[in-house]
């Protein structure tokens, strides 16, 4: 059992390692350029519910450092119950589109593509904030003709709770992450703010609405396509996030639900005949989840085990609390090779945030999310990871 | 086909092997180095147990003036150490079964010291041989072990114990556990009695019938089980 968590651990610094090696040799490619071009863009919002945040999403797009003439903002209001549309009318450059509520945001943005005239979409959700330059960073990619899309840097919006501070950790390594592979044309994730080619759209489709990880399918559907998607770690885009643990629970499910149903559409794309994609990405895109949800039930198991054999103990001594804990003088800190390395690994990690923490200009202080981060939160993971796998296996789709 | 970047995934398998191999020779070079502290206090032990045989000779047998548990402190400070050096390393260690069959000779040979004083000197301390398995019955031997220090922490005028792991091979010890019929460690002997099923603190309070008061009416050494 201690040769599997070895081989984990191993594999894990290799993946670090290896991250922070690319990033540190990529380090030039980490500023994006400012294009000068400025084909006409359309920007489509789903929005379904979004009368706190859509008024400010709409406020920060038209503070964009482009060409008012050259942008296409144009809301999807999905049925909302609340005042989304009237809060969007109050933009009278933006174009309202109304439609009945199907469930999921992929009918909701294919609905709005049909009605798009830019060269290029941007795919943007009802709750990102947009910082002035990010649109002309993100265009300068496009010079590679082998880009489809690129993503900008997420981050977290306004961070006020514990669990928000604690995304912000999660975010910013996410970040880091997907620079890597982006690096390495290998990246996968067009989440949350994806800037696509129109022509790519118009050749291969819109979201795919058979998927709950519609984002994700349309990063491994780029790749298949033989083209690559782009990350700009300093074209930033803040967004809100899950501010309880309940409703970071349901988030995580579904994008673990998401992951496993398009690993397996996209299962071809393992191999060596697509580079570092098939051999590196995808494997440990595939591995993670499964190795951390052996080790949190190793530590379980483990935990469960030193419980049951201090409660042997205790009754063969009458249960005389106060000499198990008169023992404890005697207890020495030993030297354990899984300790050695998961210090490393926690190295390695603080290491990954802070080399994007100035990059994606976070402020404020995370030093108590980051130690729950490392030592709590990837295990709560765990258990996200083990709902949404089951949920797959059965085949029951998780709830938003 | 498109491209895999072999010299990056080199370079860091190299750096991750490098980094494990590093891991590796710091716990060696640890529990070494420990090992080494642990030889050295042996060493005195053994001198001190040498001395003590020959003080024996030169009284002419007259064993109850013999002060046998003034080497104790240190027999229990190595049982400690032996103990912290079998977590840093693994049940096979060489260094580790070295030691612990020295400290097995050590024990011995206070056990038969105390034997005697207990036969001859109307001495009413209890030894207790206790065998244990840190191989084949590792947690069962500790639970009996922890019970063993127990008893020994709340009766220490009363109760000595002599650890034996039944690993460890010299002539002495085989002879001892073959006299014993030691076949299923954990097993305890005491006055000649074998228990072989594990023994809570209430089992052996009534073995060895002690008593808050304390029956004692020699000196006896402050000895712990190892395990």
């Amino acid at each position: 059992m201690m040769l599997i968590v070895y081989a984990i651990m191993y594999l894990s610094l290799f993946v670090g390692i290896f991250f922070i090696y690319t990033f540190l040799e990529n380090k030039e490619r980490l500023v994006s350029k400012t294009s000068t071009e400025t084909p006409k863009v359309s920007i489509l919002i789903p929005a379904y519910n979004e009368e706190k945040n859509i008024a400010k999403t709409l406020t920060h797009l038209l503070n964009l450092d482009y060409p008012k003439n050259k942008l296409e903002i144009i809301v999807v209001d999905d049925g909302s119950k609340d005042n989304t549309a009237e809060e969007v009318k109050k933009f009278k450059s933006v174009k309202l589109l109304q439609k009945e509520n199907q469930g999921r945001k992929a009918y909701t943005i294919n609905y709005g593509l049909k009605h798009c005239t830019g060269e290029f979409i941007w795919m943007l959700d009802a709750d990102c904030y947009t910082r002035p330059d990010v649109l002309r960073k993100l265009i300068s990619y496009f010079e590679d003709p082998k880009i489809a899309a690129v993503v900008p840097a997420i981050t977290v919006h306004d961070p006020k709770t514990f669990w928000e501070k604690v995304q912000v950790i999660e975010y910013a390594i996410g970040s880091f992450q997907r620079q890597i592979m982006y690096f390495n044309n290998a990246h996968i994730y067009a989440n949350a703010a994806p800037l696509v080619r129109a022509d790519f759209i118009k050749k291969y489709g819109g979201l795919d609405t058979s998927t709950i990880g519609e984002d994700l399918e349309l990063g491994l559907r780029i790749q298949s396509k033989g083209y690559n998607l782009g990350h700009a770690l300093d074209a930033i885009v803040e967004t809100t996030v899950p501010g309880k643990f309940k409703s970071i629970f349901r988030q995580r499910v579904r994008w673990t639900y998401g992951l496993f149903q398009n690993l397996k559409k996209y299962g071809f794309l393992f191999g060596p005949k697509h580079g570092d994609l098939g051999m590196f990405a995808l494997p440990i895109t595939l591995i993670f989840p499964m190795a951390l949800i052996f080790l949190f039930f190793r530590i379980i198991f483990e935990t469960i085990n030193k419980f049951a054999f201090g409660a042997a103990l205790l009754s063969g001594i009458d249960y005389n609390v106060s000499y198990a804990l008169y023992t404890t003088k005697y207890f020495t800190i030993t030297y354990k090779l899984s300790v050695f390395l998961a210090v490393a690994l926690v190295a390695l990690g603080l290491l990954m945030y802070f080399l994007v923490k100035k990059r994606l200009a976070l402020h404020g202080k995370f030093r108590i999310p980051y130690v729950f981060y490392i030592f709590i939160y990837l295990w709560i993971l765990g258990i996200f990871q083990i709902v949404g796998l089951a949920r797959w296996i059965i085949n029951k789709p998780p709830r938003w | 086909m498109a491209e895999l970047r072999k010299r990056k995934y080199l370079i860091a398998f190299a750096l991750t092997t490098l980094i494990f191999l590093i891991g590796i020779w710091v716990g060696n070079y640890i529990a070494k180095s420990y090992a080494g502290d642990i030889s050295d206090t042996q060493d005195e032990l053994r001198i001190y147990s040498l001395g003590m045989s020959l003080q024996n000779e030169l009284l002419g047998g007259k064993i109850c003036e013999i002060d046998v548990f003034e080497a104790t402190s240190e027999k229990v400070k190595l049982g400690r150490m032996l103990e912290t050096l079998e977590k840093q390393t693994n049940n096979k260690n060489q260094d580790l079964l070295r030691l612990t069959n020295m400290y097995s000779l050590l024990s011995l040979q206070q056990y038969l010291l105390v034997k005697r004083q207990r036969e001859m000197c109307n001495c009413s301390v209890n030894p207790i041989l206790f065998f244990y398995d840190n191989i084949k019955n590792d947690e069962e031997s500790k639970k009996q072990g922890f019970v063993l220090d127990y008893i020994y922490e709340q009766y220490p005028k009363d109760v000595v114990i002599y650890s034996f792991n039944v690993n460890v091979h010299n002539p002495a010890v085989d002879t001892l556990i073959e006299m014993n019929k030691i076949s299923d460690a954990p097993d305890i002997i005491i006055n000649g009695v074998k228990y072989t099923d594990m023994l809570n603190s209430e089992d052996l309070e009534k073995i060895l019938k002690l008593s808050s008061t304390g029956n004692q009416t020699c000196t006896i050494p402050e000895i712990k089980s190892q395990q």
